[in-house]
């Protein structure tokens, strides 16, 4: 059988199309793993058989969620695990949870004369196991350090305080309060995050820090801004379920399901609703890995879009061929009845 | 032709392209090694060592003198001039203040008003009276005399009774009389108790003898057939089971060589059939050995009722121990009945004797007195004479009283006019102080310092007891607090040296002193770490930072902070190893589970799956997982 140019050029036309849906879901899913923010419950997991669910939830200051709510929800959340008869082994946890508070800028002061503003935010013991951005000196922020008046410095920062990264356990002026640097880290390196990270260079101080430096004496608890959790789902759907339970959704309060983002599934729905990725509700205010992860919702969105697109043609040629080479079987069927019919009239 | 030469040029064609994929995969080949090293993710590693962790607290605090004193106007002044100013050091004597006196007038004329008026009043107070006790003297003379009469009468009226009367003597003999033969009667009844023939007393006394005795014939009784039962028995049993035993040995070796000797006898006749004196010896052998099995067995029966017997005698002795028992009880319950009874006439015996002494007793009085008399009532008079006693004693204790009172009035009054007296001495010398002072007058510093504050300026209108200015001593040391958590309290220990870390101080130490509850903050569990600062170069005021070392401890394994992760499985550090392959050295990363033991600010002592020498992992360019191919930062 002869092939035209003409179908050759189709042949050829659909497997280019192919070839690029897949690479355009490859780079989807690259895309989807180079957010290490969004990663915490794989790691968590360290590839045992268990299910781990991240689930984020950000909070405006009207909720009135602060650090004498956190007892509470990891009260309920234990319950919770042994109502499901989950139960850690020794000297292990079977889950933990990390918060944060953007606070704003404030004046940092090294030893080299001028000051620099940084944008500061106040995070709890366990907020460098969520997000464990590469370290370039030092240590990070632990919540059984016995002096909880140490910072970590980004790169950025800490080439403008002391110029250079190796500056642990130097001092640092954080509004006019003397504190240690515990650590310096290197920011996420995918474009993303770079987008949503800015140009401000950032410290992260822990929340005993933030407490002498803002109340001096009121006696309040600070508002928490983001609160960030990883544990079992043995069922679809249950480690989002227990959260909120714990945290009684309702105004000012956004929970999101971070490990299933970027499914095929979430991918679809975001595509069909692409306006809500523009809105944020209340005054909720998104950390920079949130926005990095809501940037690559996008993307991947409109890669499924462009997925789909891709696929149009090479699914139609694929069924026209089929389609073909059905009613080709059927002519050579019969031809070969038609033959076998004139042979026996022969004999 | 043109088909040749568009095969020619096809095959050129292939030519290139293998010439290309050849050249490709040679220069693929050749730096294989370094395009998969690239690829590969840096990290940077420790070797987890020997070593000490040592926790540290800090803080900082500004200086503050530990005394401090202050500089006070001494009346309504005027401020000319200000000497000092804040931060200056002074020594004592040294000038501070000048003050002008221009409201004084008013206070010496007020002041001299009141010394007046004092000194009036210390002149009424001297005026007062003698007290006088004449009136309550007369009164006590008056009862005293009265109770005389009293008395005096009642001895009249006692002279004339106390005496015992015919018929309470009649009644004593009678009594006297029947106690006797109440006496004679239960002697007679304790010496048949003591003789045991109780038959001849009543049954008042006798009441559980009967029962007593009864009992105690019944287990006589029964004991002496008990021993009766066991001599029988004893008697009965001729030989003993182990006589019999002994003798049932010996019947049985007998009967055991009988018929050893039988089947010997047997074998020979057997090998020899014929002969007949064998025969007979066989047949002898068999007969005395039947016999003698026989009498053992016999022997062996009889042993069985020999046991037997041994058995009841062995019972029957038991029974005659407990009769003997039993008649003990008996015996000793009998004493006791007979020694109540005895007891129950002796209490009797007791009381009629006591009668006895009594009727004999009024009957001696009644021999003694000579004659009979009348009882008279003197009751009432004994009430008089006690009653005028008390009008006495009280009349007694209220002139004592009111003298006591007066001579307390008395001293309060002296004191009075001494405090008066002392305070018209003051006013007065208040006055001349306020009359002398009524010029300028400077403010001098009693003791050497640094003025750390000063609340007067040039001007101002002070008043009595304003505080002018603070002189923090410089003699006194300085010290230096700050607010910890009670977990950080904890870790230190008081006496301990601290490091100053803002600044090189030569000379100046920090020493830990106390950690109490922090008051400032109500509900707070923090507490307050107190340093006391000893040097020269020390200024207060200045803010000190300090460090202080908690707990020091050595070990084995202590590994960078950084270096440690965590999962659901646990905390471990991820160790660089490295195999050997064709192409050279590859390293990768394995997961040692560990446990922290302790941490300071940047290093962990951990103990587990990693040893000491082992390289772990402190950073990576991105996320490891165990097995992982990595590079090594150079």
């Amino acid at each position: 059988m002869r092939v035209t140019k003409k179908q050759a050029l189709r042949l050829i036309c659909a497997l280019v199309f192919l070839v690029l849906c897949f690479t355009a879901a490859k780079i989807s899913a690259t895309l989807a793993a180079g957010l290490d923010s969004q990663k915490a419950a794989e790691r968590w997991a360290a590839g045992g058989e268990e299910d781990y669910a991240q689930i984020s939830v950000f909070l405006s200051r009207d909720s009135g969620f602060t650090e004498e709510s956190i007892s509470g929800i990891s009260d309920t959340v234990d319950a919770a695990l042994v109502t499901a008869s989950l139960k850690a082994e020794e000297d292990t946890r079977l889950w933990y949870s990390a918060y944060s508070t953007q606070i704003g800028e404030m004046e940092l002061t090294g030893n080299r004369r001028n000051a620099a503003s940084a944008v500061v935010t106040a995070v709890s013991g366990d907020f460098f196991t969520m997000h464990p951005m590469r370290l370039a000196d030092g240590s990070y922020l632990k919540a059984d350090d016995l002096m909880q008046d140490r910072v970590v410095l980004d790169t950025k920062l800490a080439w403008q305080l002391f110029g250079s990264s190796e500056v642990s356990g130097m001092e640092v002026i954080v509004n006019d309060t003397p504190c240690l640097v515990a650590g310096v880290v290197q920011p996420e390196t995918d474009g993303a995050s770079q987008v949503a990270y800015g140009d401000k260079p950032r410290a992260y101080i822990p929340y005993a820090l933030y407490d002498q430096l803002q109340t001096a004496g009121e006696g309040e608890s600070q508002w928490i801004s983001c609160y960030e959790a990883v544990l079992p789902d043995p069922v679809r759907n249950f480690a989002k379920t227990t959260i909120e339970n714990a945290i009684s959704a309702g105004d000012g309060v956004h929970i999101v399901q971070n490990t299933e983002r970027y499914s095929l599934s979430h991918r679809w729905d975001t595509l069909r609703h692409l306006h809500d990725l523009m809105i944020i509700p209340d005054s909720t205010a998104y950390p920079y890995w949130e926005n990095a992860a809501r940037i690559r919702e996008f993307d991947t969105a409109v890669l499924l879009g462009l997925e789909l697109l891709l696929l149009i043609f090479p699914v139609i040629y694929g069924l026209r061929l089929l389609w073909k080479g059905y009613r080709f079987l059927e002519r050579f069927m019969a031809e070969k009845r038609k033959a076998h019919q004139r042979r026996f009239r022969t004999i | 032709m043109e088909e040749q030469n568009k095969n020619a040029k096809r095959r050129e064609h292939i030519k290139t392209f293998l010439i290309i994929f050849l050249a490709l995969l040679l220069v693929l080949t050749f730096f294989s090694n370094t395009i998969l090293n690239y690829s590969l993710p840096t990290v940077s590693a420790q070797y987890a060592s020997y070593g000490t962790i040592t926790e540290r607290v800090r803080g900082s605090g500004i200086v503050m003198a530990n005394q401090k004193y202050e500089v006070v106007a001494e009346g309504n002044r005027t401020v000319t001039s200000v000497s000092v100013k804040v931060g200056d050091e002074i020594k004592a004597g040294d000038p501070l203040f000048v003050l002008d006196a221009s409201q004084n007038d008013e206070a010496v004329k007020e002041a001299e008003a009141a010394i007046e008026a004092a000194e009036l009043e210390y002149q009424k107070a001297l005026l007062t009276a003698v007290p006088d006790y004449a009136k309550e003297n007369q009164e006590i003379a008056a009862a005293r005399e009265d109770l005389q009469i009293a008395i005096h009468r009642l001895n009249a009226a006692k002279n004339t009774t106390g005496k015992i009367s015919d018929a309470a003597y009649k009644q004593a003999t009678d009594d006297a009389q029947k106690a006797a033969e109440h006496i004679t009667e239960l002697t007679g009844y304790l010496t048949l108790a003591g003789s045991g023939e109780t038959d001849g007393i009543p049954a008042a006394y006798t009441g559980g003898l009967q029962a007593a005795k009864a009992a105690h014939d019944a287990a006589l009784d029964a004991l002496e057939q008990a021993k009766a039962d066991l001599e029988a028995k004893k008697a009965a049993l001729t030989v003993t089971s182990a006589e019999q035993q002994a003798t049932i040995q010996e019947l049985e070796r007998a009967a055991e060589t009988a018929e050893t000797a039988y089947a010997r006898a047997k074998a020979d006749y057997e090998a020899n059939t014929q002969d007949i004196t064998l025969q007979r010896a066989m047949e002898d052998a068999e007969q005395t050995a039947r016999y003698a099995r026989e009498d053992a067995d016999a022997a062996a029966a009889a042993l069985t009722g020999i046991q037997a017997q041994e058995t009841a005698i062995a019972q029957a002795q038991t029974a005659v121990n407990d009769a003997e028992t039993a008649e003990r009880n008996a015996n000793k319950a009998l004493n006791d009945a007979i020694s109540g009874v005895t007891a129950a006439i002796q209490r009797d015996m007791d009381a009629a004797n006591a009668q006895a002494d009594a009727a004999a007793a009024v009957l001696n009085a009644y021999n003694q007195q000579g004659s009979s008399g009348e009882a008279m009532d003197i009751t009432a008079l004994e009430d008089a004479v006690t009653q005028q006693e008390r009008t006495v004693q009280t009349l007694l204790i209220t002139l004592a009283e009111t003298q006591k009172a007066d001579e307390l009035t008395q001293q309060i009054g002296d004191l009075d006019l001494q405090t008066k007296q002392a305070d018209i001495e003051k006013q007065k010398a208040e006055l001349e102080e306020l009359k002398k002072n009524s010029g300028t007058v400077t403010v001098k510093s009693k003791n050497a310092g640094v003025v750390s504050t000063v609340n007067a300026v040039t001007g101002d209108e002070v008043t009595d007891g304003m505080v002018l200015a603070e002189i923090t001593l410089t003699d006194a040391g300085y010290t230096v607090q700050f607010s910890v958590t009670a977990e950080q309290a904890r870790k230190v220990s008081i006496g301990s040296l601290a490091d100053i870390t803002n600044g090189y101080y030569s000379d100046l130490t920090a020493k830990l002193v106390s950690a109490k509850a922090n008051t400032e903050e109500p509900g707070s569990s923090g507490k307050i770490l107190t340093f006391d600062i000893t040097g020269s170069d020390v200024t207060v005021g200045e803010m000190l930072s300090l460090s202080i070392n908690c707990s020091s401890n050595s070990y084995d394994c202590v590994v960078p902070s950084s270096s440690i992760m965590e999962d659901n499985d646990g905390k471990f550090v991820l160790v660089v190893r490295s195999r050997s392959t064709p192409l050279g050295n590859r390293y990768y990363v394995s997961r040692a589970n560990i446990t922290v033991l302790a941490s300071d600010e940047t290093n962990s002592a951990v103990q587990g799956d990693v040893t000491y020498s082992d390289f772990v992992v402190t950073a990576s360019e991105e996320p490891l997982t165990p097995g992982k191919q990595v590079r090594m930062e150079d």
